[in-house]
């Protein structure tokens, strides 16, 4: 063993992107004691300097920058564009001065990819059934990119750089899609019908010290799988920057990044020492042609009052037919998504410095875009107050689109929860605020009419809020219960499944500490909204049992036709052992609650625990096969009887 | 680059330094959520204080030295010392990755943040001695005897490449 070795298992710990954000806006907070370096009077005197110049410079593309007329825009729905670099960098010479909202992190992830050829089998599987899982989606009708996706007969499925697929039928492996060549991580997959959309990170490597050493772009890269043991390439789309998320409703697929914009080479160089190129963000649709170009000024557009220094980038095509990408470029940047079939919502939480004390000084920004075959059309912009979780926080009915938040304080201490209904043009008509103080949302579900919102510090209560008045948002009931949810999945209109942990009130001396204490999964029953009860619960593990499914809810597999509920989960007991790792498999009904049908382990050694290529990540069904994924294999298990059908080593 | 607001100050030396605190802070508690509190604390600290560093070296080794006192408090702390166990729970890529990574944490903490500076962070002797403000001879001594444990616990120690 070497010194590599070490060096290659510390490179795999990373810290978490949540804790990176909640500590630099708790740093933030702290009061600033004026301790500037001897260069701020000089930096703000040429800074209003470039600002009167600016103003006074007969250029009529700089004037409606600093002048526009918000109103305008509200009622055009056309929002002004950046027109020319002149325009970008004085706004990024200003904007850069106060602009510490825009942490949005390149990615550190990147492997690599090749060609692949053996013998051809054609075959298709549609067939007319329908009986196998699909990824556990929020919105019907608007898929979500995962790891790993079936078509009823093959099993797709994406690890560090191949695509594997699998003929379940003949329990073997076709053929991988090795993605080793070229500095391409993939992410997550689409599939629909003959087609898989591999979703991915790209870095292109430059020469342009000045700026960076590489350039990241997201990339969807179509095969053709007609053939399932030669998948074609037909198609690469590509945007500039860090890959947020993505969407596909029927045959179209919309891709979503952050790129970040070298704003503080304003603040150093001239205008005239910098490359106007190098502030634009790029794209590429093999459609077109293989080489890469830049989306012009004039085709950026940004929204007045949103200041960002980034590019939030939006790349929509059909994966079908061969009409160009529409590629859409602002000046924002989102952290959470939220797409209907109709309109898709681009939230970024801000947080305002310049307010003294703890009142009002998150909010949320949301940006609405509305999607119509392969084109994604900007609608509205709106805020509300405090931040927003995930996308389960977020709902579109009936043209209303609802949101709940935590207005977080500094200590904690002063957190409210709320929740918002605005209407089409994304202003406020209805809200409940100042839930459960000091707490903070675990997790929220929104079901027809009814919100259902998990807050949590001692003990959970369970909000059940009323949203057929949609200018009138009331709270039912509450339900107050040890643990907390961190997923709510519907399990019938009038039930609910929260995933999450249990916890625990410990005293070492000095007062009372909560402490998590292994996985709790619970069954509400909502019939009664005004007393909301808790009908059944389970406990798995204890403190350090973990499951990805506490953070993604793609990791859940939930059938109620099947009776079937199934999720990755490594199991500690006493003294942070791993006793299990693999998928726990439960059925539930009304009558007897949680009921174990068994667990399934891709591990054969006690070993093997700790290695993730070995780790179940899925679980998937066909029929009556429980399927359950890791990187060395995939087991094939009878959903009645849980006896091993067969494994397929990949 | 410039310097002229605080708040991007501190964003940027958090994204720049954010895996160095953490991986120590992981190295010397072994356990995530300890690392966490302690990566908290330290930028936190940075924030409080503002020290003015002479150069980037200087402010690496602040914040590795402060890293240090951070995670020697919490792992003082009463409530830490009634449960503090391994975190068992990390999974790697490689066995090797693997066993390596819980050797080095099963040592005392004393040797492994030598070891982890000397082998991840590759300072020279003199440069960790200078952060841990302890005689070279010691640190010298500390890795010598990290080695010799390691050695006992995996197969064929430690080798430099």
């Amino acid at each position: 063993m070497s010194k590599k070795d070490y060096i290659d298992a510390i490179n795999e710990i990373e810290v978490s992107e949540k804790l990176k954000k909640d500590t630099f806006s708790k740093t933030s907070k702290i009061s600033t004691s004026t301790k500037y370096n001897k260069i701020y009077p000089i930096a703000s005197l040429t800074l209003m300097c470039a600002i009167i110049l600016a103003i006074i410079l007969p250029n009529k593309n700089i004037a409606p920058i600093s002048e526009i007329n918000y109103q305008d825009v509200e009622t055009s729905q056309e929002l002004p564009k950046v027109e020319n670099f002149r325009n970008l960098y004085a706004m990024l010479k200003t904007r850069a001065k106060n602009d510490s909202n825009s942490m949005v992190y390149t990615d550190k992830v990147f492997e690599n990819a090749a060609e692949d050829s053996s013998n051809i089998i054609t075959d298709s599987a549609q067939t007319g059934e329908q009986d196998y899982s699909k990824t556990n989606i929020q919105v019907e009708g608007v898929d979500e990119a995962d790891i790993v996706k079936t078509d009823g007969k093959y099993i797709y499925y994406l690890t560090k750089n191949k695509l594997t697929i699998t003929d379940t039928t003949k329990m073997i492996k076709i053929t991988d899609i090795e993605f080793n060549n070229q500095n391409f991580s993939p992410k997550e997959i689409f599939l629909r019908e003959d087609r898989i959309i591999v979703i991915g990170i790209r870095r292109e490597y430059t020469n342009n010290y000045r700026y960076t050493d590489y350039e990241t772009f997201t990339s969807a890269r179509v095969y053709n799988i007609k053939n399932r043991t030669k998948p074609i390439l037909e198609r690469t789309v590509e945007i500039e920057g860090k890959y947020l998320s993505s969407r596909m409703i029927k045959d179209d697929i919309y891709l979503i990044s952050n790129k970040n914009i070298y704003s503080y080479l304003c603040k150093e160089y001239k205008i005239n020492e910098l490359d106007e190129n190098d502030f634009k963000p790029q794209y590429k649709d093999t459609v077109t042609g293989k080489e890469t170009k830049y989306i012009d000024f004039d085709r950026i557009y940004y929204i007045p009052e949103f200041e960002d220094t980034n590019y939030l980038n939006i790349a929509s095509f059909n994966v079908t037919n061969k009409e160009e990408a529409t590629i859409e470029s602002y000046l924002g940047a989102g952290d959470e998504i939220y797409s209907s079939t109709d309109n898709l919502y681009i939230t970024k939480v801000k947080y305002d410095y310049t307010k003294e004390g703890r009142d009002r000084d998150i909010r949320t920004e949301i940006y609405k875009f509305h999607l119509n075959e392969a084109k994604c059309i900007f609608r509205k912009s709106g805020k509300v107050p405090g931040s927003v979780l995930n996308q389960f926080s977020m709902d579109e009915r009936d043209g209303y689109f609802r949101i709940a938040t935590t207005d977080r304080s500094w200590n904690n201490e002063d957190n409210t929860n709320n929740l918002y209904v605005l209407d089409e043009n994304l202003e406020i008509v209805g809200k409940v605020e100042g839930l459960a103080p000091g707490e903070q949302i675990y997790s929220v579900r929104f079901m027809g009419n009814r919100a259902y919102m998990v807050t949590f510090v001692q003990t959970d209560p369970l909000f059940v809020i009323d949203l057929s008045e949609p200018t009138n948002p009331t709270v039912l009931g509450e339900l107050k219960i040890p643990g907390y949810s961190k997923y709510l999945h519907p399990y019938d209109e009038t039930h609910l499944i929260g995933f999450g942990e249990d916890t625990k009130l410990v005293n070492y001396g000095y007062g009372d500490i909560v402490i998590t204490d292994g996985i709790k999964i619970a069954l509400f029953d909502v019939t009664d909204p005004n007393n909301p009860k808790e009908m059944y619960s389970e406990k798995i593990g204890k403190r350090g049992t973990y499951s990805e499914l506490l953070n993604n809810h793609k990791a859940l597999l939930f059938s109620k036709e099947k009776n079937i509920i199934a999720f990755p989960v490594s199991i500690t007991e006493e003294n942070y052992k791993v006793t299990f790792q693999g998928a726990i498999v439960y059925s539930l009904t009304l009558e007897k609650g949680f009921e174990l049908k068994g667990k399934i382990s891709n591990t054969t050694s006690e070993y093997e625990r700790y290695y993730k290529s070995n780790n179940v990540q899925r679980i998937l069904y066909i029929k009556d096969t429980l399927y359950t994924i890791s990187q060395n294999t995939i087991k094939a298990v009878n959903m009645n009887t849980m006896e091993i059908k067969g494994t397929i080593s990949l | 680059m410039v310097c002229i607001n605080k708040k991007q100050y501190l964003e940027e030396t958090i994204e720049k330094y954010s895996n160095m605190v953490y991986r120590l802070a992981m190295a010397r508690t072994g356990n995530s959520e300890e690392a966490q509190d302690v990566y908290q604390e330290v930028f936190l600290r940075l924030a409080k204080k503002m020290p003015e560093f002479q150069s980037e070296e200087h402010k690496k080794a602040w914040l590795i030295r402060v890293t240090i006192n951070c995670s020697k408090t919490i792992l003082n702390s009463s409530f830490i010392k009634h449960r503090t166990e391994l975190d068992e729970n990390l999974s790697f890529e490689t066995p090797e990755r693997h066993d390596i990574y819980y050797a080095v944490l099963k040592l005392p903490i004393k040797y492994k943040t030598v070891v982890h500076l000397y082998y991840y962070e590759n300072y020279s002797i003199k440069e960790i001695s200078n952060i841990l403000r302890t005689n070279e001879n010691t640190i010298k001594s500390r890795l010598a005897r990290a080695r010799k444990q390691l050695e006992i616990a995996i197969k064929g120690g430690i080798e430099d490449e």
